[in-house]
């Protein structure tokens, strides 16, 4: 995560730096949102470790014989998805070429001086694990 | 005449008893892990319970009867259809609950609803229903499987008793199996679901016998004599008058006057506890999660369309929302500033009590409300003051409200779901569930144009309003979570 306060937010960028764990710590009880934290080690120089979240979509193939992208909106995208949701402590097991949309545990919002990446862990990386940023259509933060 | 061959009672009832088994199987694999698990035990029991007292039965009828096979058909066919009917209930009462279960919201909730009852009553399960009818609703079933099984043994022999005793004896379940039904159309809206503090207060009130500490009420004289004198003169209908000619049958020439009285007396007795009933929860609600809980309410009687009579189960709306904005001013400290939240408050008052004022009550109904009127007066002694002691720990007074509401309120107006916020020592901690609920209830009681503003694009008003409500489900969840895990 980097960020420079005292600067507007364009001329920031062009000199970005990477957030201290004791900057991160401040600004998590100031402005920058990624809650909760459950253990203190969750947070680190330039990082904070999150979690899967407690809901997942996955896709429902016996649902769909075929898939025209050209035709596909989000209607026909959720026709054949469905909602899972693991108590959270319990297992998702996510079996060999199979696929599954999560979200983070954290509810995670930015100020406009900060940005950030979801990363996936090197371990996760290597099993296939993507991430992604959602941009939602309202203020509402939030990873998916 | 039989039309039915005797023995193939004896064939369907394995055969149902087969299915039932294997429905309550497969409908626990669409359960979430531990949810319900106590009550599936009680079912097992109760089905192993019905086998075990059909096929005791048939033993004995078999070395009973054994030199009369017509006697011994016609005994064993009596049992079956005993036995049959026993599972048809278990089927059409029961298993509706397991399937509705696995419908429920995915945010989970229950963490919450989990803590707040166990700090009245440890021994219980608690099932989340949701329904297709527009109501909340309390089931508490208390011993559950032991006293179906009890049902079965006084109507076994001696053999079949012992049996039964001890199959009965090889399982504790928790006292309390219960189920809180709410509407499925409200299963994403945190807001609308704050009703459910009422039906938890009921399992409260069950399992702490409040009702038990304010009944008997004595009946309001003057509207009981009313009633028995209309009833005395009541025209009998309904067959009873076959006759064109000669005087009008009544129900006092057919019951006499004391016969009316005593009928009149049982029947307001039932209509008075199960009013009292409804205000003990009213009042434990509404101390237990503040305005969150009269705001809920209110929109649930909207949304009913519900009109403002009382029935043989509830009390008129607009009185029960009286009872609650009195509670919230009188004992709770609201309305005594010019805060948003006491502002709406002050300005339902005046409404309220001139819909409670307008309620029209007729035969049990106006003894009643009589009777309460007469009874929830300034007096000390009065009934609520003894409901108030068993939530007077928990209640979510004014003082709360300010302490723990605006900081949660500020951040949800952000788009931010409330989850920690900062608490005096400067660390960050879980937001209350109750703050949660009630900075939902001010922010849409108050500001929701300003919460919808907040939105970029063309998103339709429920979507945005859903969103609100995604960000208290989320904020239930994780905050639940923190909170156990620290």
């Amino acid at each position: 995560m980097s960020a420079d306060q005292s600067m507007p937010v364009s001329e920031s960028l062009t000199s970005a730096a990477v957030l201290s764990k004791e900057t991160l710590l401040r600004r998590l009880k100031e402005d920058l949102i990624v809650s909760p934290i459950l253990e203190p080690s969750q947070i680190g120089d330039g990082s904070v470790d999150i979690s899967l979240g407690t809901r997942f979509i996955r896709s429902r193939r016996a649902k769909a014989t075929e898939i025209n992208f050209r035709e596909l909106d989000k209607e026909k995208i959720r026709s054949f998805q469905e909602s899972v949701v693991v108590p959270f402590g319990e297992h998702y097991i996510l079996h060999s070429r199979s696929f599954v949309l999560g979200c983070t545990f954290e509810f995670i919002a930015l100020p406009l001086d900060v940005c950030g990446f979801v990363l996936a862990d090197r371990p996760m990386a290597e099993q296939g694990f993507l991430s992604q940023l959602r941009r939602l259509s309202t203020r509402v933060g939030g990873a998916a | 005449m039989q039309s039915i061959d005797q023995k193939t009672y004896l064939e369907v009832f394995e055969q149902k008893l087969h299915s039932l088994r294997k429905l309550v199987q497969d409908l626990r694999r669409g359960l979430p892990n531990r949810t319900s698990d106590q009550f599936i035990q009680g079912l097992n029991l109760i089905i192993d319970a019905v086998e075990l007292f059909l096929h005791q039965r048939v033993d004995n009828l078999k070395a009973a009867l054994a030199g009369n096979p017509l006697e011994l058909a016609e005994q064993i066919a009596f049992h079956s259809k005993v036995a049959l009917r026993i599972l048809g209930a278990l089927h059409e009462e029961y298993l509706p609950l397991l399937h509705a279960e696995s419908q429920r919201n995915e945010y989970l909730v229950y963490p919450s609803i989990d803590r707040a009852v166990r700090l009245f009553t440890e021994s219980f399960e608690l099932t989340l229903v949701p329904d297709f009818e527009y109501n909340y609703a309390f089931v508490g079933k208390e011993n559950f499987a032991s006293r179906e099984i009890e049902l079965l043994e006084a109507h076994s022999d001696q053999g079949t008793k012992s049996a039964l005793a001890a199959l009965r004896g090889k399982t504790a379940l928790k006292q309390w199996i219960t189920f809180l039904h709410f509407p499925v159309a409200d299963r994403d809206s945190a807001l609308n679901l704050c009703v459910l503090a009422h039906e938890l207060a009921h399992l409260v009130d069950e399992a702490t016998k409040i009702y038990q500490k304010l009944l008997p009420i004595e009946l309001d004289k003057s509207s009981f004599d009313e009633l028995v004198d209309a009833r005395c003169n009541t025209p009998a209908y309904g067959g009873i008058t076959a006759s064109t000619s000669g005087p009008q049958l009544t129900f006092e020439k057919i019951f006499t006057k004391p016969g009316v009285e005593a009928r009149c007396y049982l029947s307001c007795n039932e209509v008075l506890e199960r009013w009292i009933r409804e205000i003990i929860a009213d009042i434990l609600a509404i101390h237990a999660i503040g305005p969150a809980s009269y705001f809920a309410f209110n929109d649930f009687f909207a949304y009913m369309g519900a009109e403002n009579i009382p029935s043989s189960s509830h009390p008129a709306p607009a009185f029960r929302l009286q009872l609650m904005l009195d509670e919230l001013k009188d004992t709770m400290g609201y309305m005594s500033s010019s805060s948003a939240i006491d502002s709406v408050l002050t300005e339902a008052m005046p409404r309220v009590a001139a819909g409670a004022n307008a309620a029209k009550y007729k035969d049990e109904a106006n003894v009643v409300q009589k009777t309460i009127e007469k009874n929830p007066g300034k007096n000390a002694d009065n009934f609520l003051a003894k409901i108030r002691p068993v939530i007077s720990g928990y209640s979510f007074k004014a003082s709360a409200y300010g302490q723990q509401v605006p900081d949660v309120l500020r951040r949800l107006r952000s788009g931010i779901a409330p989850i920690e916020v900062l608490d005096s020592s400067g660390a960050m901690s879980p937001a209350s569930v109750v703050a949660i609920l009630n900075a939902g209830w001010e922010l849409y009681k108050t500001d929701i144009d300003g919460f919808y503003g907040e939105f970029r694009g063309d998103v339709p008003k429920m979507e945005r309003l859903a969103n609100l409500n995604h960000l208290l489900f989320k904020a239930i969840e994780a905050s639940e979570v923190a909170r156990r895990w620290k």
